[in-house]
């Protein structure tokens, strides 16, 4: 064996030194430039994404943009990032971002809740100190989750090896420059076949005032619905008319009085006459009512009908989409008008079978973001064998390879199997239709069962790991004793333990403190199964089992993340909300909010954090520095996401007198979800033993083949089943290539492919994203 | 014998599941004294004929009382979705029960099959994948690594331009990731079946360090650092050197 190190052959001299190295000649890796790049990308990012969550209910974490953003700032304009200095850049901005999910799915909830009364005394202001109290316990989520994924690093990633197919797409982004032009050229093949694919999946997204001309196409292409059409049609009308129906202008004008009221005590003290004026421009605007029977027209054409009646606006400001106004999209998928083949019959009515939607034509089978397979080869309506046009779907399959098959097996048993069983056998109600069970089964039996599943299939692959786990603890003990992880190793690879534990207490008090003063604070008496207990002890023991439950459910999302990319994180946000309702009692909704808040920014932090050391790990980082700047930036990340949400509940509020919610632009479509589950728990609805008997299910299936077929196949069932097929593509040509041309051919110049396909959707998605909000 | 385990296990899933779907969906067969009070979790019944246009007979929220029960029986309904869970009204418990006995079974199968299987290769070296460095068994993957870092080093030594070492790192251990880092991580199966998980573990605490070594070493030759990606194959070798003896 030899060891010794050959002497360099020549030492670079300083003047000639490398622009990778820093000026001890030091390999750049934790730079200034690379904090400041991830901090500043990671917080535009969180504040676009909050805006665009709240707007369109989901997030993107960011990693791979900012890699490749990375790349143009550090190399490009600073000339000198190395491919560790771009890979801190993108773990700091992915923690920073990151945590924007964990919030708007949560908190916004709370803002629906007290607007219609259902919850008393909440306030979200910078001057509340609910707002403060939820920050905190956010803060204290990110810090948690950081802190309890450390010390499984070694056991996921080194041990296990989870796959984590956007890592390993990061990675192939930041080993671009080295890997050869080949593989660079490849890559940016991905990125644009991706682009292509997905250009008219999103391009309808944004959408243009329609031309009147426009219309008639417009329906039977079934861009917008009849009813879009004629309230355009009349909007035209009062354009042409230079007059509005009064009920219209007496409704904006109650509506642009109240908004001037609600200005008017926001910048003043609280003041008794304008509070009263308040109230009754309100009731006068109840007994207005709706000022049609179909309630068509929005608060902003009332408004702008009232300012153009009385010459304080333009008759053409109806003409925008906020007003009503039909909205042409952008070419789509849905636009080639690929249908079923008519049955139409003697009485010139189109069969159920191929018009669902009661429109009298043919159903479309190819729409922007899907393709209805199952119908166009003629499968039973029950079975849904639509597939999702997601190149980032495909892209992540042939990444994880054969064992993303378990997740297409999970999703066959349930939606081939289970559903069409359910549906022969009598066991959705009689009122849902054979095509509609697909739906019907998600939300009543295959999610239920399917949380169940992932929850006890992560138990049973902690036991099963308890082996790894304790050897990992003991590498990490050990060496914050000896400062060496591995002998050999000349410095440290983990945080120590101490420090770990340091974190992680301090993150617990600030818990404790958030859970003490928020909603109903420690005044309450608790109702639910701690009842009984002094409060302070109750709400230790809640904190301690919110910890704890951060914990495991923070290792569920990173197995999940680590094998599919796909994570739970709103069925978990669920559960710990249902927890907290438990332990605590059904009506101290806002700490139930709050701690799921809590939890949802930890597994979110979690699951980054340790894609963020897998994509390092790829590219030789140090897990320490990586560890030590997550943890040292994650918790910007809720304090903006907060204050951005803060800021839009306000606008919203002065604008159309509601702070989120159906009536705004920002519909917070998630927290619209929570709100109906926690209607649910409060009124017994939900099913505890089906995800009971889905837990026991999971463990059991992780006894056999291996420890985690119980986390797969749950996720597979709690996930919409198109993703999942498109998914399930991208794993058998993984199969297929390795077959024809081999493992080595499959893994070279696949996986910088199929990078280049999540990458590219990601980067379309935030465009297309930014477009949209710009153009509001 | 193992996709006879798979079928069990494929079989005993769906058993389970549809046994696990009937919790909340009592029989209306059950007498009326077991239903009459339940609250209804999902709309029952069917009173309209028109397909587009359903109209349940009862609806989401409603309580079961003894003339709704017959109403919904003369119209056929066999089932009812219910708020309330009871093993007493869960008929099809049996079901779920069998498919988690049959879980348990074909677990047991898989396990003592993959037993034997492994017992097998351990002594025999068993048969692997085609491929020169999946020939190779765990221990000699270790040694062949740890040969190309020494062939690397003295080729190193030999070329005289720092751009031509540069891109003989790349090359050389871009090679080597694809090769024997690869196949080393497919020998997991044996490795766990000769030293248990925790050795296992141990062995990969030591062989991830050099991993990562190997893999900064690249990532240093492809910015152009080269003492850094020096220094990097020389830990590595020493590191290599340390999972070899945990082998």
């Amino acid at each position: 064996m030899s060891s010794a190190a050959p002497p360099p052959t020549s030492s670079p001299p300083s003047a000639d030194r490398p622009r990778r190295a820093t000026a001890t000649g030091a390999y750049r890796e934790a730079t200034l430039s690379a904090v400041v790049f991830g901090v500043l990308f990671g917080a535009v990012m969180n504040a676009a994404i909050t805006y665009a969550g709240l707007k369109i209910g989901f997030t993107i974490v960011g990693s791979a943009i900012a890699a490749v953003l990375g790349f143009g700032v550090l190399r490009g304009i600073l000339r000198r990032g190395s491919i560790l200095e771009t890979n801190i850049g993108q773990t700091i901005a992915s923690a920073v971002n990151t945590t924007n999910a964990g919030v708007i799915f949560t908190v916004p909830v709370l803002l629906l809740l007290a607007h219609s009364g259902r919850i008393e005394g909440f306030e979200l202001s910078f001057a509340s100190r609910d707002f403060w109290m939820i920050t905190l316990a956010c803060v204290a989520g990110a810090l948690l989750g950081c802190v309890f994924i450390v010390p499984l690093r070694k056991q996921m990633l080194d041990i296990d090896r989870l796959r984590f197919p956007s890592a390993v797409a990061v990675a192939a982004i930041l080993k671009s420059p080295g890997a050869g032009a080949a593989k660079s050229v490849v890559l940016a093949i991905g990125i644009l076949v991706s682009i292509l694919i997905y250009l008219p999946a999103g391009l309808p997204a944004i959408r243009n005032p329609a031309r009147l001309d426009q219309l008639d196409s417009l329906v039977a292409r079934e861009r917008i619905s009849a009813r879009d059409a004629a309230t355009t049609r009349e909007l035209a009308a009062w354009i042409e008319a230079k007059a509005a129906p009064e009920a219209v202008v007496q409704r904006g004008e109650t509506i642009l009085a109240l908004r001037e009221l609600r200005e008017h005590l926001e910048a003043g003290p609280d003041n008794q006459s304008v509070q009263t004026a308040l109230h009754a421009r309100e009731a006068r605007l109840r007994e207005l009512g709706a000022p049609d029977a179909a309630g068509r027209y929005t608060a902003q054409a009332c408004i702008a009908a009232y300012e153009a009646s009385t010459g304080k606006g333009a008759w053409d400001a109806l003409r925008s989409l906020d007003c009503g106004w039909a909205g042409a999209p952008l070419w789509g998928y849905q636009d080639l008008g690929l249908r079923l083949r008519s049955r139409k019959g003697a009485d010139g009515q189109e069969p159920i079978a191929t018009d669902r939607d009661g429109d009298n034509r043919p159903d479309l089978v190819v729409t922007d973001e899907r393709i209805d397979l199952g119908r166009i080869i003629g499968l039973p309506d029950q079975a849904a064998f639509v597939f999702a046009i997601a190149p980032f779907a495909l892209g992540a399959g042939y990444l994880t390879g054969r064992a993303g098959l378990m997740v297409l097996a999970g999703g066959v048993l349930a939606y081939f199997v289970l559903n069409p069983l359910a549906f022969r056998l009598g066991y959705v109600p009689e009122t849902v239709r054979a095509d509609q069970v697909a739906g019907y089964a998600l939300g009543a039996f295959n999610r239920p069962l399917g949380i169940g599943l992932l929850l006890g299939g992560a138990m049973m692959g902690v036991l099963a790991s308890m082996p790894a786990i304790r050897e990992a603890i003991k590498s990490i003990v050990s060496a914050g004793r000896s400062g060496s992880a591995a002998p050999g190793a000349d410095q440290r690879d983990e945080m120590s333990f101490r420090t770990l534990l340091l974190v992680g207490g301090a993150a617990m008090v600030l818990l404790l403190i958030a859970a003490e003063f928020s909603g109903q604070g420690g005044a309450a008496q608790m109702t639910g199964w701690l009842s009984g207990l002094p409060v302070w002890l109750a709400r230790g023991l809640i904190v301690l089992i919110a910890a704890a439950w951060i914990w495991f459910a923070g290792i569920i999302i990173a197995q999940c993340t680590g094998m599919t990319d796909w994570s739970p994180i709103s069925g978990m946000s669920l559960l710990t909300v249902v927890l907290v309702m438990m332990l605590a009692g059904k009506s101290d909704v806002v700490s139930a909010v709050m701690l799921g808040a809590a939890l949802c920014v930890a597994i979110s932090c979690a699951a980054d954090m340790m894609a963020d050391l897998k994509t390092g790990y790829i590219v030789g980082g140090v897990p320490r520095r990586q560890q030590w700047l997550e943890i040292g930036t994650a918790w910007i990340g809720p304090v903006i996401t907060m204050a951005t949400l803060v800021l839009i509940a306000g606008v919203n509020m002065k604008q159309y007198g509601a702070p989120i919610g159906p009536d705004t632009p920002t519909s917070a479509p998630q927290a619209q979800a929570l709100e109906v589950v926690i209607e649910g728990v409060k009124g017994g609805e939900l099913p505890y033993t089906l995800y009971g008997l889905g837990a026991a299910l999971g463990a059991l299936l992780g006894l056999g083949a291996f420890a985690g077929l119980g986390v797969l196949v749950g996720l597979s069932m709690y996930l919409p089943f198109f993703y999942i097929l498109t998914y399930g593509v991208g794993c058998v040509a993984n199969i297929v290539i390795g077959r024809i041309k081999g493992r080595a051919w499959a893994e070279e110049w696949g996986v910088p492919f199929c990078a280049g396909l999540i990458v590219g959707e990601a980067i379309l998605a935030l465009v297309i994203n930014a477009v949209v909000l710009v153009r509001g | 014998m193992k996709l006879v385990a798979f079928l069990i296990i494929a079989v005993s899933m769906c058993v389970g599941v549809i046994g696990a779907v009937t919790a909340y969906l009592p029989p209306l067969s059950l007498a009326d004294s077991s239903l009459v009070g339940l609250t209804l979790n999902a709309p029952a019944g069917n009173a309209s004929t028109d397909p587009r246009a359903p109209r349940p007979i009862a609806r989401k929220g409603d309580t079961l009382t003894a003339e709704l029960l017959a109403t919904l029986r003369a119209a056929n309904v066999q089932r009812v979705k219910v708020k309330e869970f009871s093993l007493a009204r869960w008929p099809e418990w049996w079901l779920f029960v069998l498919g988690c006995a049959g879980l348990a079974g074909g677990a047991a199968l898989v396990r003592s099959m993959r037993a034997k299987a492994l017992a097998a290769a351990s002594s025999t070296h068993g048969p692997r994948p085609s491929g020169a460095a999946a020939k190779l068994g765990p221990a000699e993957l270790l040694d062949a690594m740890r040969a190309d870092l020494d062939t690397l080093r003295g080729k190193l030594h030999a070329t005289p331009g720092q751009r031509d070492r540069l891109a003989a790192i790349v090359a050389d251990i871009g090679h080597m990731q694809q090769t024997h880092v690869e196949a080393f991580l497919n020998a997991r199966p044996q490795l766990t079946a000769r030293l248990g998980l925790g050795g296992y573990a141990r062995l990969m605490d030591a062989f991830a360090v050099a991993e990562r070594a190997i893999n900064r070493a690249w990532s240093a030759a492809a910015d152009e650092v080269e003492a850094e990606a020096l220094a990097c194959i020389d830990r590595a070798a020493v590191l290599l050197a340390e999972a070899r003896a945990r082998v």
